[in-house]
């Protein structure tokens, strides 16, 4: 459900580092990860000790990471299990490392740094600011609508409509329900721009001035260059 | 749809992060030029119910159910161009809030939502004008899914992941069940938004002024990389010739710089083909503006 998801990004503790190194060292190990040759697995054990050494070193919890490989488990599975039948076992294991560990090292990005915190890196790495708005409205307004849902839900079950039907309704119904979130939403939408206009909003979401690095930003950033220096270049080469 | 990391190999997602970065910074730069088009609340809004509605699971087939893309929604409401951001800035928030898709294959999912989706769903629009609006919307989004899952597809089969052939049947079969019900779904939001909430589509989509220039984005991006991914195999016309046994007359008077398809002089197979669709789509671009202009020159009446 949208409401537990949402809720476990705000609960993290933002780890001791800069997010822009964070972003740029989980780069580097899923560029090195890419680059290793099918041939020569051994050399995945170079960025998957690096992603468990960062896992260590920002203590986030095995759980959080579980609960975003789960999410990926069946488009990983679907494609490992096809390799199976076509009688390709080396690319299917090779598919399997590769996936698993990519999304170990993006989990914990994720679970390492609260939302905000990433887009302020991405901002810092130069992506458009009017991107940069539109994603911080829509993270705010992710709660709104997730508001707006539960009061629907809530209207519908005072109506008599049972809980276990949702998520099995039909196409027309599915369309009548998202067009009156949309509908609530947009009309709430005029609501909040007003409020923030009021309170100075000129088309842009104020962003926290860039903090000097630290040498722990230097030393995880390094961990990242030397994982692609080593596993990387076997692909290079 | 989402790709995750790991599947993609190097050249494919180098390729299409490098492209999606230029695209999604030129859309930005034309959006930023007319904020007064949209307001930015509604946008984000928007772009946040398109990430909602993607928890809307509906049933595709026994033990399998689909959900909403919401791409050929976003660009019947708000245009090509927004929609292009917003979809963007859906992708990044789910790579980055729930690892819905990988953070390094980022650009290969938005290349194939967030922009061929959304040129596919615009295309759809266009064909269907206001006089077909309802089959345009349900093409918009069937349109916009079924590019999207072809090109997911190609992008793996090019990174040497293949699906087994009963499964890539079912996977489609899903897949057109999904389109069609992404179809049926916007058709039917768009309808019940237009009667509850009269006039809110003209409110939202902005006059598309700057088709021509997201039309040219397509066409570079279709020239370079669409002859990179172009198949070896002979047209209909050298395979008959082949099989009768007449091609090997065939006689050559010009030769060009570019024959084959690609353009002599670079060291690499990829280069050669990107930089002869370049050269091409560029000749028949001032050709074809050269010939328009002939066309189109005011005649000046002299004195008689």
């Amino acid at each position: 459900m949208p409401g537990r998801h949402l809720g476990a990004p705000t609960s993290v503790v933002d780890a001791p580092f800069q997010p822009v190194a964070a972003l740029l060292t989980t780069l580097l190990i899923l560029a090195a990860i890419s680059l290793i040759p099918r041939s020569q697995s051994i050399w995945f054990l170079v960025p998957g000790g690096a992603s468990l050494l960062l896992s260590l070193v920002t203590r986030v919890s095995p759980g959080a990471v579980a609960r975003t490989l789960r999410r990926m488990l069946p488009f990983l599975l679907l494609f490992v299990v096809s390799l199976l039948l076509q009688g390709d076992r080396s690319r299917a294991i090779d598919l399997l490392i590769r996936g698993l560990l990519s999304a170990w090292q993006g989990s914990w990005l994720i679970t390492a740094f609260s939302f905000p915190r990433l887009v302020e890196a991405l901002q810092r790495l130069g992506i458009p600011p009017l991107l940069v708005t539109l994603i911080l409205e829509i993270w705010r307004f992710l709660f709104l609508a997730g508001t707006e849902a539960s009061r629907m839900r809530l209207a519908a079950l005072n109506r008599g409509w049972s809980a276990r039907y949702v998520g099995q309704v039909g196409i027309r119904r599915a369309g009548g329900i998202a067009a009156g979130l949309l509908g609530r939403s947009l009309i709430r939408a005029d609501r909040v721009e007003l409020a923030m206009k009021h309170r100075g909003f000129v088309g842009r979401l104020p962003v926290r001035p860039a903090a000097s690095w630290a040498w722990l930003d230097y030393l995880i950033l390094a961990l990242g260059s030397l994982v692609i220096c080593l596993a990387g270049w076997r692909g290079l080469a | 749809m989402h790709v995750p990391d790991g599947f993609l190999s190097a050249p494919v997602w180098a390729t299409l992060d490098v492209v999606s970065a230029g695209v999604v910074g030129r859309v930005a730069a034309a959006a930023d030029r007319r904020p007064h088009d949209l307001k930015l609340a509604h946008a984000g809004f928007l772009g946040a119910f398109v990430f909602a509605v993607q928890m809307i699971n509906f049933p595709v087939g026994p033990g399998v159910s689909g959900h909403l893309l919401g791409v050929g929604l976003l660009t019947t409401c708000v245009g090509p161009l927004m929609a292009t951001l917003l979809m963007t800035a859906v992708l990044i928030v789910q790579a980055l809030l729930f690892q819905d898709g990988g953070i390094l294959a980022m650009g290969a999912n938005v290349f194939n939502m967030a922009v061929a989706g959304v040129l596919a769903a615009e295309f759809a629009q266009r064909i269907g004008g206001s006089s077909h609006r309802k089959t345009a919307c349900f093409m918009a989004g069937f349109l916009s899914v079924t590019v999207s899952f072809g090109l997911v597809m190609s992008e793996l089969a090019i990174s040497g992941v293949t699906l087994h052939g009963p499964l890539w049947l079912a996977t489609s079969g899903f897949m057109l069940v999904n389109a069609s019900a992404e179809g049926l779904i916007t058709v039917a939001i768009l309808a019940m938004l237009g009667r509850t909430y009269p006039g809110i589509q003209n409110k939202l989509r902005p006059s598309p002024a700057h088709s021509f220039a997201y039309l040219g984005a397509a066409a570079v991006l279709l020239a370079v990389v669409g002859v990179v991914w172009s198949s070896p195999l002979p047209d209909l016309l050298e395979s008959a010739a082949q099989s009768g046994g007449f091609a090997a007359r065939a006689t050559t008077f010009v030769h060009s710089l570019w024959g084959d398809h690609e353009l002599s002089g670079l060291p690499d197979a990829v280069w050669r083909k990107a930089a002869a669709g370049l050269f091409g789509l560029a000749a028949v671009f001032f050709v074809s503006l050269s010939f328009a202009r002939l066309v189109q020159r005011p005649r000046v009446d002299g004195p008689r």
